[in-house]
Parts: C-alpha cells; structure tokens; sequence
C-alpha cells in the first residue's frame, strides 16, 4: 500500500492538531482546533476534557474529509504532559483537568523537594510544580472528595485514547515526566504513587509508544469520523513525538523546535539513575535510549513578543520576513546588543524562573533591526547552552536537527548555525509531534522498524553552515551573553 | 511692552539660540539656528570660527526683527556658549585653526600618558576644580596642540573658549570669565585658572595664551558698529563678560538660594544642587561649576537624558517618530500602563562612552529587565522615561541633597506627566519655571546685571505665575507606587556596575 496514511494526533497546550502522513513524510491532510484555558487565578490553568473531544472531533471531520478512508491504517497520539484527568468509575470526568501549566501545587513541590529527595532519586529529573505528583497532592489535600470519588487518573492524551478506544495505556515517555515513574525500570513507583494518595492500579498501565493498544469504537467513530477499528498507538508525550518528528532518533542527534517554548532534545543511551543539573530526563520511544530535554521556555514566543512590539512599525504585527528585513543589515554580533530570551524565566542551563528577559548592551547606536537581530541571537544562545551542557554531562553531539517556527526563518535558522558553529539540518515539516505520533502510528503497524519508518519520514528541507566570516563577531557576542545571562 | 530689554545668546554645537528678555526675564522673541560640528578623525569634534560667528550673528539679528522691539530700548547683551575647548587666535584674533569643542576626544592617549606618569593625577585635577576632567577641556586640548601642532601655537595670541570668542568679534576684547577659567580645569574655591594646574601639564610656556577672568556680569566691552548694524541694535550696545552655558542655564532658571537642586533634562541630563561654597564631595566624581555672586554648583551628568526618549522612539516606535502628535500618544501610552512599568526595568545608560555619574564606567550601557510576555510598547515607553528619573534620583542621592524642591528644565520638563514622575520618584516638589530659554535667559540677566539694571543678580529669579508647580506624593520619600520599580531599578544598576555604584 504506497499510499496508505497513518494519523497522528497533537493536543497541544492551546490546540489539537491532527495529520494525515504518507510513508514517504509527506502530509497529505492536516487540520486544528483550538481550545480554552482556563484561569481562575493567578497561579491556575485548567482544560475542559470535553473541550479536547470536541476539538478533536471537529479537526478530523475536516481533515477525513479530504482523504479516502480506506487509505488510513492507524492513529497515534501525542499530548501535553502532566494534564491531570479525573474520572469515576461510571466513566464520569470528575471536572477541568489542571494542566501542566498550573503552579497551584508550589507548597506541595517544596515539601517534596524538602523531605522526599530521596524517594524522588528514581526519577532522574528535579520535581516541579509541572508533575502529576504534586498536582495529586494538591487535589487530596485541597479537593478531598474529588480524590477519593476518582476511580482512574488520567493523562491528556491517555484520556482521549480511552475515550477513542476504550484501552487504558500510557507511554514511558509520558509517564517519566510526571514524577511518578522510576526511570530505570520504566515503571510506576510503588512509593511515589504511594506519596500521591492513589493506588498504582488507578494509573494506565504503561505500554510501548508504537504497539497498538486499542481501536476506534463504534461510538467514537461515529463522532469523531475516523474509522470504526482503526488501531490506535498510546504514541508519547509531546516532547518524545517531536523528538521522534524531528529525527533525533539516533543517539547523537539533537533536535532544537522553536514554537512557543523551545524544545532541545537529545538520544542519549540509558544511563545510571541521577540527576542532570538543568535538565530533564525522560524516556525515549526506543527502551535502550533516553531523551534528554533542555528548555528554553520563550524560545519561540520571543519572536512573537517581538512581532507584537513591532506593531507599530506597520500598523499590524510583523511576519518573519518583516523582522528579516529590519534585522538583514544588521551585522552578526548586533554591535554588541543581547537579548537574554527569559520572558518565562530561564530554562536550560540555568534553571531560574525568577531570572526574566531583558535588553543588555544597548547604546545610541542601536536601531530596530539591532533589537530584531538580538532576540534571534539570544535565542540562539541559549540553544548553544543547551547543548554545551549536554556536552558537560559527556552526551556526543554530532547532528542538529532545527524545526517548528524557528526553522520558518532563514535568517534564524543562519543565526543558530553561527551561534552553535554546526551545521543545522531544518526539518521540512512543521507540527513535528502530531507528525511523530503519525510515525509512531505507522511503526505500530509492524510493516517496519522504528528506525527505517523514521529515516523514510522525516524529511530535511535545507541545511545551514555556519558562516566563517561570522565567528569572531558571534564569539564576542556570545561572550557578552554568558556574562549577562550567568556562566553556562 | 517697555524697555529695557536684553539679549541673550547660547551658542551650543549643535544649534545657537538667542531671546530678547525684558527685566522680569519674560522671553519677548526667540529665534535658534541649527549648527553643525565636524568629524575629521574618529572622535574629533569640530566647528568652524566663521560659521559659529555668523550663526550668532544671524540668530541674534533674527530674534531683534522678529521682536519688533525699538533697537534703541535694547539696553545690552549677554552671551554663553559650550564650554571649554580650544578656540585658538593670532594676535589680531583670527581663528588659526578649527575650533576644537568640549565633546572632542583627541586628548584621550595625552591624558592616559600623565596617568601612567602620575597615577593620582585624575584626583589631583580634581581637589582643584571639583569636576572630573573632560577630554575636551581647554588644557589638554592646549597641550595636545602644544605637541601636534607647535608650529600652529607658536603663532598663537590667544587661547579662549567659545563665548569667549564670540565676545571678541563683536566688541573686539579678549577675556573669559569665572565660570570657564575654573573649569580649564582650574580652581573652583579660587574662581580662577591655577598655576599648579597647568604645571601638571607642562604648559606654563603657553600661560599667556589664556586670556585675563573677569566677573561674568562685569561689562565686557561695546558692541562693534558693523556687527550691530548686521544685528540691528545700536553701535556701542554694552555686552557682559557672560558665562558657560551650564552657568547661564543655571543662572537663568532663577535659582541661586542654597540648597536648591536644578535639574536640566535635555540630550543629557544634568543634576545638581546650588551651594555658597565649592563641594568636592564625593570626590573623583561629577562637576563642579562656578557661578557667579559666589555661588557653585556640584552637578551629576547622566550623559543620556532625552537621548533616551528619543532612542525610543526611534528604535521601538519609528511609526511615531515621525508624527507630529507623538508626544500625545506618549501622554497615552504613560496613561495606559501603572507606575512601575508591570515591572519592567530601564537603566539609561545609552552613551558610546558609558557613564560618568554616579560612578564612572566607560562600559555602562542601556538595558530594558525584568521582561515577561505582557509588555507591550507602551510598557518599554513607560520603563525609559522611569529610568531616566531614576538614574536622577540617583544623581540626587549621591549629591546627599537635603533640600525639599527640584527646578526642572530642559526638553523633557515640557512633559507634565514626567515631570509628576520625577516629583514622585525623588520625593520633591518640582518646579518648571516659565520660559524655554534658560541658557539666553541667564546670559540677558548678566548683560542687565553689567549694565545696571539688576542691581543683585541672585534676585533676578521670581516666581512666575507660568511656572508649573509638581507636588510628590510622599515628601522626602519614593512615592509607594515607585517603590517597588525603584528597588528592582537597584538591583538592576548594582549588577550592570558593581558595588561601588552601591552608594545610591
């Protein structure tokens, strides 16, 4: 079957994105919808589980009705992590998910950081108000009743998997972000979930990224449009179908996404269990590598900062050739302007919410497209730290892969091969974890291993060299950014 | 309108203004005409006598017509320009050279030589003038020429400043004043040159270049017949010695009690506080200007004041840097947004050539912190205009300034609302008198004080019914809705320079 299509399926912080992919990676069908956040407060950001079905049901209406059915031979998901989907035991959703994007839990955080290092050790990653284990506690202390009226606890996109198909399964990758799992065993923790008030039986079993693990109920077929059967793979969190949609597949290949957040994440062989400082360490689709995370929180909405602050210079926001435009002339370096890319605080190396954004350098010299140059610059930076701290941990790099937003720029995409002084290979298509979880769809159809149905779907569009004559300007620049943004 | 009026003249690098004053120092006509300096070499800075000269000429004949004044109730003229420099004259007082300005660099490995030589020499300079030598100050300049250029100075007659200069041309004397003598540099607590000084820089061979001090409100000479006619004033009109331009500014804002701070909010910014005696504290920091009726003024130079505001514009709104009703859409956008920015924080510090108070740091420069994803434009514009009255409560602070009000003048004091914001943030009353020249103002009243009609010059300054009065929140304190911007404006000024900037 040359032309059969496999779906992969996004739920994104904002939005669902679902793609129909051909074995050779080209997308033959795509469609969105966004959803609600809700914020009933500062420190809280909570979805509506029905909102995410009926995104999803609308998206691939549209995107079905573009294909011939028959063509479609599996689905695989791909989410946001850390959504926290309570339902009872009459399948009833006990209200909004609290995403991973609610701090509501920073007591809980503490305290566990406080007096439970050591049970935590198993993990390999710090604990944050982003995991599922403090948001469990959260609920148990605040919302008792809702607790104890919960029969499963579910992940975003494991909710939806059992709304699609009735199966109860996770994925390791998903599951090692939420401070629950033991990394080494890929396993759920008897004494973390202990810790969480639940019991272990209440969680989804975690299941292979590529093996189906259901199919499409008549029900939901019939809402959803998709075909009554289809198979569908548990597929991986967000962050582990990126990888797998930008190729960082193999170990030594790194991949860098600028969408709203910056991803930088690397196939790494497994390792002893402990902490990487400014890191995350999760696990890989593949059982013998893990994926190691490095974040840059504003790697991409930097830009879009920047376009809302350039209104003006138009009338309306800028597009990526405007800001080209105004940054073109600007030499490498910006004539000694940084930007330090920390509007959500600063990620990778550093590790500091509290460290925030700024302009440094500034002189009468500077004009607008020095400002331009400077935030891509910035971002450009912090990947260099991302993958110098990898390098410190002993992770051999020998290949970058660059996607999502960021890779819409030529100029950027020139910027970070300067600023990381390697090739950058930018990966054709955009959406890279609805595209990942289509891959990981078409690996579950057993026709292939994971790796050839990667090599065949991943397509590179360009590749990026760094500049000679830009070096010296990019190292002064780059020295003037370590001194600002704290030694890397 | 009765007579008698006075004009008055200041002549900077980058334009030369002139006003007809009556007594009261109500402006009766201005006229301003742009001038430009010249960069041969990279850091030189340049004016031309002969363009310089007819640029006054001009604009003071401009402001005489449009007046519509009778030249015969024009009782006198006061002149002030840019200080210091070197305006170098043969004996018969032709220019031998292009005048070389104060924002001229060329001195810079001269004065790096006498530091290696003599590491305490910055402070030497500074027991004695009270101010931290400027590049283009008239002695190192003097002895840059004495070794580029001995030919040109052994022809030499004179070596005046540029008021100094124009003086010359139109009366035919040669003089300076207290207010430039003390700053060659020379001595402040003297109100003159000092011989020790300039033995630091080998230049007692040429000490007769430098013309005889003078009072600034003393009678400099007449005018000559064919410059008043060019003018259109009467042969013979009186003009006073007349001041610096910081001096005249200063002077013309009406303050001279002690304990009074005056603020110039221009291109740059200058903070100071008016003293009965020369104050070197803190030392090897800051200016000290002389002025006249035995008065100083201690000042802090923020080299970017408006500078800021215009950048801003420039760089962050070029769609409003072009409208005339930008300076609306900024009262809207300062409207829009709380004090303290959302918490976004501006250091002003956008020279090429860093800072010079509150500490001197020639690799300070600007920063926008604390930046999170609501800022918007309005914020950033909100941040620069906060920082700027910072970095001045800042100047205040490390003036120890005691007293309870703040004259403000210059460009950015036609802003109410930064102005309020100034008051709020150093925790005093603001006053912005009436009146837009206050250089030409403070030269006019020197050539009345010359001609006696004023028989006390620190009396000349009255409360105007046109001043705009600006009253803080919290008296003697940061207002509270400041307070919280100020601390991180702190923090962020305490890691751009160091501890020793800890002071403020």
């Amino acid at each position: 079957m040359a032309d059969d299509l496999t779906l992969g399926i996004d739920f994104g912080t904002s939005a669902v994105k679902v793609v129909a992919l051909a074995a050779d990676g080209t997308v033959a069908a795509q469609a969105s919808r966004p959803y609600a956040t809700y914020k009933p407060a500062a420190d809280r950001a909570e979805q509506e589980p029905q909102d995410w079905w009926d995104a999803l049901c609308a998206a691939t209406h549209e995107m079905m009705a573009a294909l011939d059915p028959a063509c479609v031979v599996a689905a695989g998901l791909s989410g946001q992590l850390n959504g926290v989907v309570l339902v009872d035991a009459n399948g009833v959703v006990l209200g909004r998910s609290h995403i991973w994007l609610d701090q509501r839990c920073a007591r809980e955080t503490a305290e566990l950081r406080q007096f439970h290092a050591d049970a935590l050790a198993v993990t390999s990653s710090p604990i944050s108000p982003i995991a599922v284990l403090p948001k469990l506690q959260w609920l148990k202390r605040h919302e008792p009743e809702r607790i104890a009226a919960a029969s499963r606890v579910f992940q975003v996109k494991d909710y939806i998997l059992w709304r699609l198909t009735g199966a109860l399964a996770t994925d390791a990758n998903e599951a090692s972000a939420t401070s629950l799992m033991d990394l080494g065993r890929r396993a759920w923790d008897d004494r973390l979930v202990e810790l969480a008030g639940i019991d272990a039986a209440q969680l989804c079993p975690i299941l292979p990224a590529s093996r189906m693990a259901g199919r499409v109920t008549p029900a939901a077929a019939s809402q959803t449009g998709l075909p009554v059967g289809l198979g569908v793979a548990p597929g991986a969190g967000d962050t582990g179908a990126l990888g797998v949609g930008c190729g960082a597949f193999a170990t030594g290949t790194v991949a860098v996404t600028l969408g709203t957040a910056g991803h930088v994440v690397a196939s790494v062989p497994n390792r002893p269990q402990g902490i990487a400082p400014g890191l995350w360490r999760m696990a890989h689709v593949a059982p013998d590598r893990e994926l190691w995370l490095g974040l840059i929180p504003a790697g991409g909405l930097s830009i879009a900062w920047l376009r809302r602050i350039g209104r003006g210079f138009g009338g309306r926001d800028l597009d990526f050739s405007d800001l080209e435009r105004l940054a073109q002339d600007v030499p490498p370096g910006s004539d000694g302007a940084v930007f330090l890319p920390f509007l959500e605080g600063a990620g990778t190396p550093w590790n500091d919410p509290a460290r925030l954004a700024g302009y440094g350098g500034l002189s009468v010299a500077h004009e607008a497209g020095h400002l331009v140059r400077a935030v891509y610059e910035g971002v450009a930076f912090n990947v260099r730290a991302c993958l110098e701290r990898f390098e410190q941990e002993g992770v051999v790099l020998d290949r970058v892969h660059l996607a999502e937003g960021g890779a819409q720029s030529p100029l950027w995409c020139q910027i970070i091969a300067d600023a990381l002084g390697r090739d950058v290979h930018v990966v054709a298509e955009r959406d890279t974890s609805a595209i990942g979880a289509a891959i990981l769809a078409r690996a579950a159809t057993g026709t292939d291993d994971l790796d050839s149905v990667i090599a065949r779907s991943v397509r590179i569009a360009r590749v990026h060299r760094p500049d000679p004559a830009a070096r010296d300007a990019i190292q002064a620049s780059l020295a003037l950014f370590a001194r600002q943004a704290g030694a890397f | 309108m009765s007579g008698p009026f006075f004009l008055g003249l200041d002549a900077g690098t980058s334009q030369t203004k002139a006003a007809l004053f009556d007594l009261a120092g109500r402006e009766i006509a201005v006229a301003e005409i742009a001038t430009s300096i010249s960069r041969p070499h990279p850091g030189w800075s340049e004016i031309d006598p002969d363009v310089a000269l007819a640029a006054a000429t001009g604009v003071l004949g401009r402001v005489v017509r449009e007046s519509g004044v009778d030249a015969g109730s024009i009782a006198g003229l006061g002149i002030s320009a840019a200080m210091v420099g070197a305006w170098v004259l043969d004996a018969a007082g032709h220019p031998l050279r292009p005048a070389i300005t104060w924002e001229d660099g060329r001195t810079k490995d001269l004065i790096d030589a006498h530091v290696a030589d003599m590491p305490d020499f910055m402070s030497r300079i500074f027991a004695s003038s009270g101010s931290v030598m400027q590049r283009g100050c008239t002695l190192p300049v003097m002895a840059w020429l004495a070794r580029h250029e001995p030919h040109l100075l052994s022809k030499a007659a004179h070596v005046v400043s540029f008021k100094d200069y124009l003086r010359f041309c139109f009366t035919g004397t040669i003089g300076t004043d207290r207010s430039e003598a003390a700053v060659l540099p020379g001595s402040a607590a003297a109100r003159d040159r000092s011989n020790d000084v300039i033995s630091l820089f080998g230049l007692e061979p040429y000490r007769h270049l430098l013309p005889p001090v003078e009072d600034s409100e003393a009678l400099g000479g007449n005018m000559r017949a064919d410059v008043a006619a060019a003018i259109g004033v009467r042969a013979g009109l009186p003009v006073a010695v007349g001041a610096g331009d910081v001096a005249a500014t200063v002077l013309g804002t009406g303050v001279l009690e002690p304990g009074t701070a005056a603020a110039v909010l221009g291109t740059a910014c200058m903070v100071g506080v008016i003293d009965d005696r020369p104050v070197f504290d803190p030392p090897d920091v800051g200016l000290l200007f002389t002025l006249p009726a035995d008065r100083w003024y201690r000042a802090m130079l923020n080299v970017a004041g408006t500078l800021n505001l215009d950048w801003a514009f420039n760089t962050l709104a070029p769609d409003l840097a072009r409208r005339a009703d930008r300076f609306a859409v900024l009262d809207s956008m300062l409207d829009a947004t709380p004090p303290g920015a959302h918490g976004l924080t501006y250091l002003p510090y956008l020279s090429q050539s860093g800072i010079i108070a509150p500490v001197v740091d020639p690799a300070a420069r600007a920063q926008f912190s604390g930046l999170v994803p609501r800022h918007d434009r309005a914020c950033m514009f909100r941040a620069v205009l906060e920082g700027v009255a910072f970095a001045m409560a800042d100047l205040l602070d490390v003036l120890s300034f005691q007293g309870d009000r703040l004259v403000l003048v210059g460009g950015g004091a036609r802003n109410d609302r930064w102005s309020r914001m100034i008051a709020d943030i150093v925790g005093r009353r603001v006053v912005v008198p009436e009146g837009t020249q206050f250089g030409a103002r403070g030269a006019a009243w020197l050539a009345a004080a010359a001609t006696g009609h004023l028989a006390d010059i620190v009396k000349a300054g009255k409360v105007s019914a046109g001043d705009r009065i600006f009253e803080p929140s919290s008296a003697g304190a940061c207002a509270p809705a400041y307070k919280t911007a100020l601390a991180a404006y702190r923090t962020a000024k305490l890691r751009m320079l160091g501890p020793a900037a800890s002071r403020s």
